[in-house]
């Protein structure tokens, strides 16, 4: 094990007198070794950040206060790949790309498809965040058949399992999922693998305004096409829409008659990469984001360079600045929303106005505490 | 039961809301799992959130236990009592509060019954997927606590992929209003970890679901399988459809047995007499979707044997066809008055062997087996068909459903797909959990229960929820 400093340039903890500093981080190559540094941390009472890659940890908000980082990068590798029954199961450091490449080659497809390359299965849970994909596939937590996570040095749990349906015992991968690392470090999962898709095709039209945009995507919305994702892409210069179909090639061609005859012509185009800063809001379920205004009064006052709205799952992505990185952008944002949507939820964090109930709060902390009876892992 | 509870309930909810009465309380006594029954001292049946609350408060003052109950139709002793305490049943609570089609979400009481959901959102052109074989008759709020499946969800999954939201109460009375449809819960996703609780955690009296389009097209084939091989065949089949990645919306089937009961009954199908196994399936899509899928599956069924093949013509036979699958649990009882429904997963690579095992299985414990199940999940129904006054023949019944399960998780499966644990499969729990993992369960269901008044008994085995730093048991409390 390799106990190293500095941190990671991008993001700092905070530390437990809520300074912002650097923190070390420890790298275990095995699970002996993993289990050695929750020993340490439960015995010095220090708290625990688990880190896969740090591309979702840079952009949460606020930073967590913690004494170290468990980097699991190096607990890496594929415990069971099963594409006849649809299954992979790996460690928690494994990365996603690796996993889809390898689903791929036996014409499998691995959900969500994430936009970066290095992110890991651990961290792809546990920020829970959502792929270009959702729209047909759904959010991670539908991907996720069952984990083990360490919750100590003595203490691990497992829940569901390596089949695509199982309903033994309580689901407590639910909880992990989108946890943030905060009641546990997941050690290994299992995701559910989809037939290969054997046609993607990516199609872009360009319209004057958000609004016509907004509008033609929620018309696909209500016809039988299926797509992987309807994006809208805005700024200054440009407002786009691209569709991601994908399926049997007859099928997709079908679709495209079908949207063509609706939306007029479509250009063919490739799949666009996500600007490397962002801040994603994810509204409440609303297919319709009738709110093209209040999402560019944001973009205005966020200083955002682009919006890019997910259609059908109600979310949006800020693509910051230099100069409008995070938490600034965060705070703007929610001060620009005119009529804020009910529990807006902007990384995560729980938005004034939109509280859980006392009771919901009180409920959360006794899970979060028989999770994590020693209170080693930062929240 | 204390008269002072009774009459405290009784003034929340008024006399008609409270079973008290010997007879009334028989039909409680037992769900769908008829081998194991027990008394409650007394049913209540709230109308509401408030009403459920008030109860609720009331009988945690008392330190009563509680068991909620849908329908009883669950298939595990789940909604039955084992030492006695409060039924609170939502048969009341039918309400479907809010249809919202722009955002495909429908909020209903927990006691609505599955199908009548579904009616109330086809007008919209939308439907809600979780379709168990019972949907005639079970509750939205089953379906949550045993996190049912049903023939459709090897499309569209499991009932957790299909809850936005729920109102729950908790043991001693408090509301959690978890209603508001989300797109991804804020902190501990304590929606997700509701769902297959088994009604330890609380009740649901509200649930928020998701609704999908109805399907622009419907294509509903049979293929038949005859001679010896032919439900090794039809496994075979599956697991090749699941192979090369063909996404139908529906995949099950039916042996010999299951055949012969159906097409006796009024659920009579048009299954072949001759048949030793049927494969039912349903495809969905767009037009060219459904016509190339289908087309694909016909041509793939043929080269592992089936020996006929046809497709539903009219929605009267495609209805027809699927009565006969949903009504095959019920037509079983013209083989013998009891049926023990098994429910284990298998990896779907491996139905033929654990098909095969299940035979073995039974003819060595001399009794009949009639498999009808969801292949396309790898979720095996072993139904063994027996009468219940015959103890001996009932003892080789457990033993022979136990052996099952033991094989299915020996080949890499699970105790349950789709019914829960429930009392019934309690001893088994450890086949597939450690001490240490069903430790962290039984911490997380302290947290929502802490004097463990919800359905004690069911779902995990509550010795094993010791304390931390206690000695792990792996005792049974039942
Ligand atoms: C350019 C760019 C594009 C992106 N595109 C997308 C996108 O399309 N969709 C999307 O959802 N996200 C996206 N993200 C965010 C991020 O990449 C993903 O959420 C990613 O899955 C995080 O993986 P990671 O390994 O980097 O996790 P980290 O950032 O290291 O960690 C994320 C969270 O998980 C916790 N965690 C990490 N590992 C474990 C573990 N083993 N056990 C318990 N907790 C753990 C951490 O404490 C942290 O709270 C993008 C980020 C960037 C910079
Ligand atoms: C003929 C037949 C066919 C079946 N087919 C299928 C099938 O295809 N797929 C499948 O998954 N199951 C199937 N089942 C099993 C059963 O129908 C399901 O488990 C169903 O979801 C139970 O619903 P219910 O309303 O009858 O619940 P009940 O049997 O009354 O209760 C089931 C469990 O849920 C708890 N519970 C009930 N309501 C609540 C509530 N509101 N809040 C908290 N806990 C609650 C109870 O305590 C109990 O533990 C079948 C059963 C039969 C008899």
């Amino acid at each position: 094990m390799h106990m190293s400093t500095p941190f990671e340039q991008q993001y700092r903890g905070a530390t437990r007198d809520g300074s912002q500093d650097e923190l070390p981080v420890a790298s275990p190559k095995t699970e002996d070794e993993t289990r050695e540094l929750l020993r340490f941390a439960a015995e010095d009472g220090l708290k625990v950040l688990p880190r896969g890659c740090g591309t979702s940890l840079g952009l949460e908000e606020p930073r967590r206060r913690a004494d170290f980082v468990i980097d699991t990068t190096q607990l890496a590798g594929v415990i069971a790949f099963e594409p006849s029954d649809g299954t992979v199961t790996a460690l928690a450091g494994t990365t996603m790309a690796s996993l889809a490449e390898l689903a791929a080659g036996s014409g499998r497809r691995l959900c969500p498809d994430l936009a970066h390359t290095k992110s890991t299965l651990g961290g792809a849970i546990a920020s829970g965040r959502t792929g270009e994909d959702r729209l047909r596939y759904g959010p991670m937590r539908d991907q996720v058949l069952g984990l083990r996570a360490m919750l100590s040095a003595d203490i691990s749990s497992k829940s569901g399992g390596r089949l695509v349906k199982n309903v033994a015992g309580y689901d407590l991968h639910r909880a992990h999922c989108g946890g943030r690392g905060q009641y546990g470090l997941i050690v290994e999962a299992t995701l559910r693998l989809h037939p290969a898709l054997p046609k993607e095709l990516h199609l872009m039209r360009r319209f004057d305004s958000l609004e016509a945009a907004i509008d033609s995507g929620n018309q696909i919305l209500s016809t039988p096409c299926r797509p992987l994702s309807i994006r809208v892409w805005h700024n200054d210069d440009e407002t786009s829409l691209q569709v991601h179909l994908g399926g049997r090639e007859d099928v997709v061609s079908a679709e495209v008659l079908l949207l063509e005859s609706k939306l007029g012509d479509l250009q063919e185009t490739t799949s666009r990469p996500l600007p490397q800063t962002q801040i994603r809001l994810d509204g409440p379920i609303s297919r319709t984001i009738d709110a093209a205004h209040w999402v560019e009064v944001i973009r205005k006052k966020a200083g955002a360079s682009h919006l890019i709205a997910d259609l059908g799952i109600a979310s949006v992505c800020l693509a910051t600045t230099p100069t409008s990185h995070g938490g600034s952008c965060q705070q703007a944002s929610i001060a620009a929303l005119p009529a804020r949507p009910k529990g807006t939820d902007l990384f995560g964090a729980t938005q004034p106005g939109t509280s859980p109930s006392a009771a919901i709060v009180a409920l959360q902390s006794r899970v979060a505490t028989g999770l994590d009876p020693l209170g080693i892992f930062s929240r | 039961m204390d008269k002072a509870l009774i009459d405290g309930l009784i003034e929340i909810i008024g006399k008609d809301a409270v079973v008290a009465d010997e007879t009334r309380l028989m039909s409680y006594e037992s769900d769908a799992l008829a081998m194991y029954h027990e008394k409650a001292d007394l049913v209540i049946l709230p109308a509401d959130t408030a009403e459920t609350a008030a109860c609720m408060k009331l009988i945690a003052s008392f330190g009563v236990p509680i068991v909620p109950r849908g329908a009883g139709t669950g298939l595990t002793g789940g909604a039955r009592p084992i030492e006695g305490g409060v039924v609170v049943a939502t048969s009341r609570m039918r309400q479907v509060f809010e249809v919202n089609p722009t955002d495909g979400f429908a909020r209903t009481g927990a006691g609505l019954v599955n199908v009548d959901l579904t009616h109330a959102c086809e007008d919209h052109g939308l439907f809600y997927a979780p379709d168990p074989s019972s949907q005639r008759a079970c509750t939205i709020g089953g379906n949550v606590a045993n996190n049912s499946g049903g023939p459709h969800g090897f499309k569209y999954g499991s009932t957790t992929q299909h809850i936005l939201g729920l109102v729950i109460v908790l043991p001693d009375g408090e509301v959690l209003d978890l209603s508001e449809p989300r797109v991804d819960p804020e902190g501990v996703d304590l929606v997700g970890l509701f769902v297959g609780s088994e009604g330890t955690f609380g009740i649901a009296t509200e649930v928020t679901v998701k609704l999908v389009p109805t399907p622009e097209v419907v294509e509903t084939l049979l293929a038949v399988y005859t001679g010896g091989e032919g439900l090794s065949k039809a496994c075979d089949t599956v697991s090749e459809i699941i192979r090369v990645g063909l996404e139908p919306s529906a995949i099950e089937i039916l042996d010999t047995l299951t055949i012969a009961a159906v097409e006796d009954s009024v659920f009579a199908a048009g299954y072949p007499r001759d048949a030793s196994a049927v494969l039912l399936m349903e495809v969905e899509g767009t037009p060219t979707e459904v016509q190339g899928t289908s087309g694909d599956i016909m041509k793939l069924a043929k080269t592992f044997g089936a020996t006929e093949l046809r497709s539903a013509q009219t929605d009267a036979e495609r209805a027809m066809l699927w009565a006969g699958r949903k009504g095959a649990f019920g037509a079983m009882g013209r083989i013998a008055p009891d049926l023990y429904v098994a429910d284990a997963v298998v990896p779907r690579t491996k139905l033929r062997e654990m098909v095969r095992t299940t035979v073995a299985i039974a003819e060595k414990y001399q009794l009949k087996l009639a498999t009808v199940f969801h292949a396309g999940d790898g979720n095996l129904h072993p139904n063994i068909c027996y009468d219940r006054r015959d103890k001996e023949e009932t003892r080789r019944v457990v033993a022979a459903g136990a052996e099952i399960l033991e094989a299915c998780v020996a080949a890499g499966g699970s105790l349950t797909g789709e019914h829960g644990i429930g009392l019934e499969k309690l001893a088994e729990i450890g086949l597939l959990f450690s001490e240490q993992d069903l430790q962290a369960m039984g911490r997380v269901r302290r947290a929502w229960d802490p004097d463990l008044r919800m359905n004690p008994g069911k779902a995990l085995p509550l010795r094993a929820c010791v304390e931390l730093g206690d000695k792990p048991k792996s005792s049974v409390e039942a």
